[in-house]
């Protein structure tokens, strides 16, 4: 689901981009940070740490296990593994763009922190590499913030791993794979590894930061459309056709899987749910095209031990592996090109955003709410890009999924500038801000305000519609003994050109 | 947001152009403001793109780094750009007004009168948006720890001359516009949004196309029109037709020209640094390329902003703006005595004992900015009104009552009948506004037997020393008064003591030494 392109047909662009010198830098310093094996990294971190955990050196240099595998559920499934192997090691690990499952409202998301490192006594810190300066020991808060709800997500996710690795009940289980689960698979992995310091906290999930945003809008788009079907094709050679067809077969498909999918407990489906998705029966993955790793990888997946028909008490005795707490966020020291790190408390962030998520409404429940046949799909052109579908129709189709606009949209979302003139054209209060309703009671529109306000409409008992008729009188009152009442402004030539 | 800016904003929807928030207008507004514009490299920390500044609306100085990659070109551009803001800060400096200040003798420890000097005038640089301040704070930040060939001989990348200096004064600016109501760096969004009220929301607002669409729409458009045009038109090519307001440029512009032309303008220069004998007039051209280029992003953003500075010229100057603009020259005058004694640059951190002394001074400005606006504008005081901090009415009977002491004082009685709702009780201090200015105080004693708004405050001060209250300072039966529950010049806490005599447990003496200049890199990657 392109909600980019969505908005594009809509005639409401989004304004969001990134600028290829902000691409190049980050990929610059991200590249600098993580040279030389990871050492740099860890020894940042060491630093930060103080604790009595050995110094990585040359003589104890921290190993960097390959990740690379096909599709998002073999590279989710290899993270997992490679986290497993490096908790036991007692070593320091660095882990380069690991891939990790989350489950938003329903459906898998795939969030693809910068790197993941293993302490030697076991415990894991995400880290978080930003473009952002830290001037004098100190960034951008709004930054810093947004960096930091990056990282609870990637918390959530990794404590996920960790209960499952750890037999605890932590997975975030879902009954059962469905269509919708599968199809929300096939996205294309990870778009860019960058993820520009302004970047929206969620965007660098594959697909799950759309998932969390409007997940109306992901939910619904099944794999049937030709336009999902185009992009899914891309990553995983051609497989997207016979998505539909596999969703109903998800077991044994990959030699990794196998031992898991077979569980009697069926809830396997759900923790990496895109198996079904984008990882058929016959990927590249499966037939050996990517053949070192993957080969490690079939050897050794069996060894993961098979969950028991109760899903409890999995790999029993095997203690759960601690996420830490404290991120570490890593950004160029003053003007410099030279890393600065700091640690970043993300309990509390973690804390909201589990709540958040478990109170999304589920993707199914939304998809169930629609009528019959909503679908997003622009019918593109032969080219692949022009839509030729009838706007007034895909705008039918986006109302068909509720959305409540406000103004920090605007800085999130794609399809914001589209919400903001729906919302203008019904006359809603918001438009002006999320708080303004606090002080109107239940008006909710501009023009019930405004009657109110003139003393038109509205219940003078009300205690909102007493206060606005007093601060209309007031204002009235003010402007009529300054006579301020225009603007004062000439009839201007516009802002720009 | 208060109810009577929200109603202000609905009024601006349903008219389809700005509603005013304010009668008067609030800040200063210099004869001769400095406009800057400036653009920043996306993703770099301090690697300014370009900049236009003057202060003639018809003579913009546009100023280009044309590979912003590279430390010569960026130190020339800062060179440049001292050359354009210094002559101008500094033109203020010699022309004094002299003030009687009071300050401790180090002797007596008496408080003996001083005469000081006071610049008669300041230097005001206007900036597009709040983010214009940032980036102005981070210029400062990255030039004042620079050090010149002159400073330090053996410095392989020497600063030009100015640089540093244009840091320190920068550094002060940014440092200044912190403070509420002060107008030495002002951004236009900011200015312009305190006095005029959109149908859209604050943060976006911060768009000052968008702003000024809301402001003066073009004929036969709605302002909603005019700022959805100014956020997302574009042209053939993509490119917005209102350039963001920076420093950030638009990436469009940045991925389908700029880096184009850069990579040109890098290829001349290599091929012009391999050949001696090449024709430089494909550099030239390259030059040329990103200076036009950057001026097609510059200049509508500069031109915005002179129609900004039309629009609140238009205003009436608030009564009071000239006392805060009389603290923003003090605070002129006393950064150009500290760079001229020499003092070192201003530290990368504030000591305990200096912060403790800038987060009082805010808090103070604050709330006497607060209460100016609100005693200058009657649409402000309305808010307060609204809100039960202040209150109006016609005074209905005044009875003269003594204080009890050895030599009775005045101590009438007044009663007023109001349809605000002030909050009130017992004892509570209210403030009116004589004649002559000053603030007269006088407590609440309490509502009236009736009820509906009517009420009695006992007038205690500001009626002279005799026992005849002076001319003018007691309200008469029909007069309309306006009393606040807010102080007319707040004063903030107690005094915090000298550095000196701070205790280490709340910082204690700053440490005196100046910080070293920023390591050098020798790769030239910021």
């Amino acid at each position: 689901m392109d909600k980019g392109a969505l908005a594009r047909a809509l005639g409401s662009p989004a304004t969001h981009g990134q600028s290829q010198f902000a691409i190049a830098r980050g990929n610059v310093f991200e590249a600098r940070v993580k040279a030389d094996g990871g050492e740099a990294l860890v020894r940042l971190l060491h630093d930060r740490l103080r604790d009595d955990s050995p110094a990585p050196g040359p003589s104890f240099p921290p190993v960097t296990p390959d990740l690379s595998a096909a599709g998002p559920e073999g590279r989710t499934a290899r993270t997992a593994l490679a986290l497993r192997e490096a908790t036991a090691a007692g070593r320091w690990t660095v882990l380069d763009h690991p891939l990790l499952a989350l489950e938003v409202a329903g459906t898998p998301a795939y969030l693809e922190p910068d790197a993941i490192v293993v302490h030697p006594g076991g415990d894991w810190t995400i880290v978080e590499i930003k473009s952002f300066p830290m001037i004098d020991g100190a960034a951008d808060p709004g930054k810093v913030g947004a960096a930091a709800r990056q990282a609870a997500v990637y918390a959530l996710a990794l404590e996920g791993v960790a209960a499952r690795l750890g037999g605890g009940p932590g997975a975030p289980g879902s009954p059962g794979g469905d269509a919708h689960q599968a199809v929300t698979g096939t996205v294309p992995p990870a778009r860019t590894p960058y993820d520009g310091s302004d970047a929206a906290p969620w965007s660098q999930a594959p697909d799950g930061g759309r998932v969390a945003e409007v997940p109306a809008v992901t939910g619904t788009v099944p794999a049937r459309t030709p336009y999902d079907e185009g992009r899914a094709a891309a990553p995983d050679g051609g497989h997207a056709a016979e998505v539909p067809a596999v969703t109903g077969a998800v077991p044994a498909r990959t030699p990794y899987d196998e031992g898991r999918a077979a569980a009697p407990d069926g809830d396997h489906a759900a923790e990496v749910p895109a198996v079904t998705g984008a990882v058929p029966a016959r990927t590249p993955y499966d037939e050996g095209r990517a053949a070192a790793p993957d080969g490690d990888h079939a050897v050794e997946a069996p060894a993961v031990p098979p969950p028991h028909p109760s899903g409890v008490g999995r790999a029993a005795g095997a203690p759960v592996p601690r996420v830490r707490d404290r991120v570490l966020l890593v950004c160029p020291k003053d003007f410099s090109n030279l890393p600065a790190a700091e640690l970043v408390d993300v309990r509390k962030q973690v804390a909201t955003t589990r709540r958040q998520l478990s109170r999304l409404t589920r993707v199914e429940d939304i998809a169930a709410a629609l009528p019959e046949g909503t679908t997003f799909d622009l019918r593109p052109a032969d080219d692949g890009r022009t839509p030729t579908r009838p706007v007034a129709e895909l705008t039918a189709a986006v109302e068909a999924a509720p959305a409540a606009y406000a103004p920090e949209c605007l800085a999130a979302c794609e399809l914001a500038f589209h919400c903001r003139a729906r919302s203008r054209a019904a006359d809603a209060v918001e438009v002006l801000g999320r708080g303004v309703r606090g002080e109107l009671g239940g008006l909710t529109t501009v023009g019930a305000v405004l009657a109110a306000a003139r003393g038109e409409e509205g219940d003078p008992a009300d205690p909102a519609v007493a206060a606005l008729r007093r601060a209309a009188a007031l204002r009235a009152a003010a402007l009529a003994a300054t006579g301020a009442s225009r603007t004062g402004a000439p009839e201007g030539a516009g802002p720009c050109r | 947001m208060s109810l009577i800016t929200t109603l202000a904003r609905m009024e601006a929807v349903r008219e389809g152009r700005a509603r005013p928030l304010a009668t008067v207008r609030h800040r200063h507004l210099a004869e001769r403001p400095l406009v800057l514009v400036p653009l920043t490299t996306a993703g770099e920390a301090g690697a300014p793109l370009g900049a236009m500044v003057g202060t003639e609306r018809d003579a913009p100085r546009l100023l280009v780094v044309t590979q912003p990659r590279d430390r010569d070109l960026r130190f020339a551009f800062l060179a440049e750009l001292a050359d354009a803001v210094l002559p101008y800060v500094e033109g203020f400096a010699g022309d004094v007004e002299h003030e009687q200040r009071k300050e401790t003798d180090p002797e007596t420890g008496k408080k003996v009168p001083v005469e000081v000097e006071l610049c008669a005038g300041a230097p005001q640089l206007l900036v597009p948006s709040a983010a214009g301040v940032e980036y102005v704070r981070l210029l400062g930040r990255s030039m004042r720890f620079r050090r010149t060939a002159e400073q330090d001989p053996e410095n392989p990348y020497p600063a030009p001359p100015r640089v540093p200096l244009l840091g320190r004064w920068l550094t002060h600016f940014g440092e200044r516009a912190r403070l509420p109501g002060s107008a030495l760096l002002l951004p236009m969004t900011q200015l312009l949004a305190r006095h005029w009220a959109t149908g859209q929301s604050g943060a976006e607002d911060q768009h000052l196309g968008a702003l000024l669409g809301w402001l003066a729409p073009p004929p036969g458009l709605t302002g909603a029109e005019a700022a959805l045009r100014a956020e997302q038109a574009r042209d053939a090519e993509g490119l917005l037709l209102c350039p963001p307001a920076g420093p950030a440029t638009d990436p469009a512009f940045d991925n389908r020209r700029l880096a184009p032309a850069t990579a040109r303008y890098d290829r001349a220069r290599a091929e012009a640094a391999a050949s001696p004998k090449a024709p430089e007039a494909a550099l030239r051209a390259a030059e040329e390329e990103i200076r036009a280029l950057l001026e097609s992003q510059l200049r509508p953003t500069w031109d915005a902003v002179w129609r900004g500075v039309d629009l609140l010229r238009a205003l009436p100057e608030g009564e009071r703006v000239a006392e805060r603009w009389k603290r923003d020259r003090w605070s002129y005058t006393s950064h150009r005595d500290r760079v001229a004694a020499g003092e070192p640059p201003q530290p990368r951190r504030d000591d305990a004992v200096t912060a403790a002394r800038k987060l009082a001074a805010r808090e103070t400005a604050h709330a006497r900015l607060e209460a100016q606006e609100a005693l200058d504008d009657p649409l402000v005081m309305a808010g307060r009104r609204l809100a039960g901090e202040a209150f109006e009415g016609e005074v209905t009977e005044v009875v003269m009552e003594y204080s009890e002491a050895k030599v009775p004082r005045p101590r009438p009685l007044v009663t007023v009948v109001t349809d605000d709702g002030p909050l009130l009780s017992e004892g509570v201090k209210v403030h009116r506004v004589l004649p002559d200015g000053k603030a007269q105080p006088a407590e609440f004693v309490g509502h009236a037997a009736g009820g509906g708004g009517v009420l009695t405050v006992r007038l205690t001060g500001g009626m002279g020393r005799g026992k005849v209250p002076d001319e003018g300072s007691v309200p008469e039966k029909g007069d309309r008064v306006c009393w606040t529950l807010f102080e007319h010049a707040p004063r903030g806490g107690p005094e915090l003591p000298e550095p000196e005599r701070t205790p280490w447990t709340h910082g204690g003496p700053p440490d005196g030494s100046a910080d070293a200049p920023d390591p050098l890199t020798a790769e030239d990657l910021l």
